[in-house]
């Protein structure tokens, strides 16, 4: 949903899919990791991790950028999303 | 890369995500995969469209042009002319496509009913709506300045409920159409599997943009959970069916049961109401009622579903060959046939 989100706000043109048995193959082609999300590239790099995934995006769409431009912002910014990932998914799974 | 965001070269598609139309709009572009920029219509860029009218969202802006046109269904027509074979939502069979502009039609004007019934009836809905709309549409504001946005616009919903038929003496009929919907739908769908094949059609975009607000409001949530959870799960995969690949039924296949079924429910609910509307509109009468299996039923007369049933009567009419005589078939075993000739 994250991954999603940003391709969303930031309009690059993207096809999103339920990843099931019917896929499995396609998916085990672009995937190191049995992890979700995979974005498959239009050159055909798989890329896994929405952090990864992010930066990488960013340095080919610049604008509009989803970083801040002030320093300790950008700083702060990285460490709010590290959070999220890492600590607010700790309540998602657990009341799940 | 930079993805120009100001540039008028994207379709522009304002509305709310409390407004099961721009739900269904929203679902019909992500699927077809025609560019466009989604903004929450709110106080901040409502001067933006203050000459429209009628002013209903959606409203949508075409690239290179200033102004908005609203209305889904012929928008979503408008689109596969301005598309044409871009991941289409009309049944290539003209049979097909008729069984599902009617299917369409009874989401738009009959399941609404139950959205807009289940939304302003129940105290514990009403708060939530209120306040959910409140949220996306006045963001400048806060607190007690903001729960008096949401009451004023509960008060106004709730004032236009005898007119589009929600009364609590209608809502056994609303009631009952929108459960056997559900019971209709969970025998069928899933991510691939949709009325009229393996790939989403107009009826799927209308039937889903109904059942998104529902599967949101506290109670029908409750009743989806309880009684259609593949459904709901549904309404959530066909928010954005982008990644789906799949194919038409053919004009003599088999219908699935589900199909078949929804035609039923619009000889037994949508038709007979199209039909006393259009009788009172004739009689110059401003309300009208009927009776159903289920109980009584009355509201307003508008003009606007008497354009809808002429408009079934002349898509039914410019059938012909096979298909015509298939879909004749198709409409008197479900009920609808009396209705459209």
């Amino acid at each position: 949903m994250k991954t999603l989100s940003y391709f969303r706000s930031k309009n690059i043109p993207h096809e999103w899919v339920l990843r099931n048995p019917s896929n499995m193959e396609a998916f085990q082609k672009y995937a190191k990791l049995p992890q979700f999300p995979l974005v498959v590239t239009p050159d055909g790099q798989g890329i896994q991790g929405s952090t990864p995934i992010v930066e990488k995006l960013e340095a080919l769409y610049l604008e509009p950028s989803i970083h801040p431009d002030e320093p300790t912002a950008v700083f702060a910014s990285a460490l709010l999303e590290e959070y999220g990932d890492e600590w607010v998914n700790k309540p998602m799974f657990n009341y799940r | 890369m930079i993805i120009s965001t100001d540039a008028n070269d994207r379709y522009r598609l304002l509305g709310t995500l409390g407004s099961p139309y721009s739900m269904k709009l929203r679902a019909i572009m992500r699927y077809r995969r025609l560019p466009h920029d989604w903004v929450l219509r709110t106080t901040r860029n409502q001067a933006e469209t203050e000459y429209m009218k009628p002013n209903l969202l959606p409203m949508l802006r075409y690239p290179g042009e200033d102004r908005y046109r609203v209305d889904t269904t012929p928008l979503a027509y408008d689109l596969e002319a301005r598309h044409p074979r871009q991941r289409s939502i009309i049944p290539d069979d003209p049979g097909l496509a008729f069984l599902c502009h009617l299917l369409e039609d009874m989401a738009d004007e009959w399941l609404t009913k139950a959205m807009f019934h289940y939304r302003w009836f129940h105290a514990a809905d009403i708060d939530y709506a209120a306040h959910w709309i409140a949220d996306d549409a006045f963001p400048d504001t806060r607190g007690a300045e903001r729960d008096a946005m949401a009451t004023h616009f509960a008060d106004r919903q709730i004032g236009r409920m005898p007119i589009v038929g929600c009364t609590p003496e209608n809502a056994p009929v609303i009631e009952d159409s929108f459960h056997r919907i559900l019971a209709l739908l969970e025998s069928r769908v899933s991510v691939y599997d949709f009325l009229f094949g393996s790939r989403p059609s107009l009826a799927d975009f209308g039937l889903f943009g109904q059942l998104k607000t529902l599967a949101t409001d506290p109670s029908p949530m409750a009743i989806m959970r309880a009684s259609a959870m593949k459904t709901e799960s549904w309404a959530r995969q066909l928010d954005d069916a982008s990644g789906i690949e799949g194919d038409w039924l053919a004009g003599g296949d088999d219908l699935p049961p589900a199909t078949l079924g929804l035609l039923a429910l619009a000889g037994d609910y949508y038709l007979p109401f199209l039909l006393a509307n259009a009788a009172a509109m004739d009689r110059g009468e401003k309300t009208f009622s009927l009776t159903y299996a289920k109980g009584p039923y009355s509201q307003g007369t508008f003009g606007y579903q008497v354009k809808c049933l002429i408009e079934l009567r002349r898509r039914f009419g410019e059938l012909n060959g096979e298909a015509a005589a298939r879909t004749r078939s198709i409409l008197q075993k479900t009920g609808c046939l009396e209705a459209l000739s």
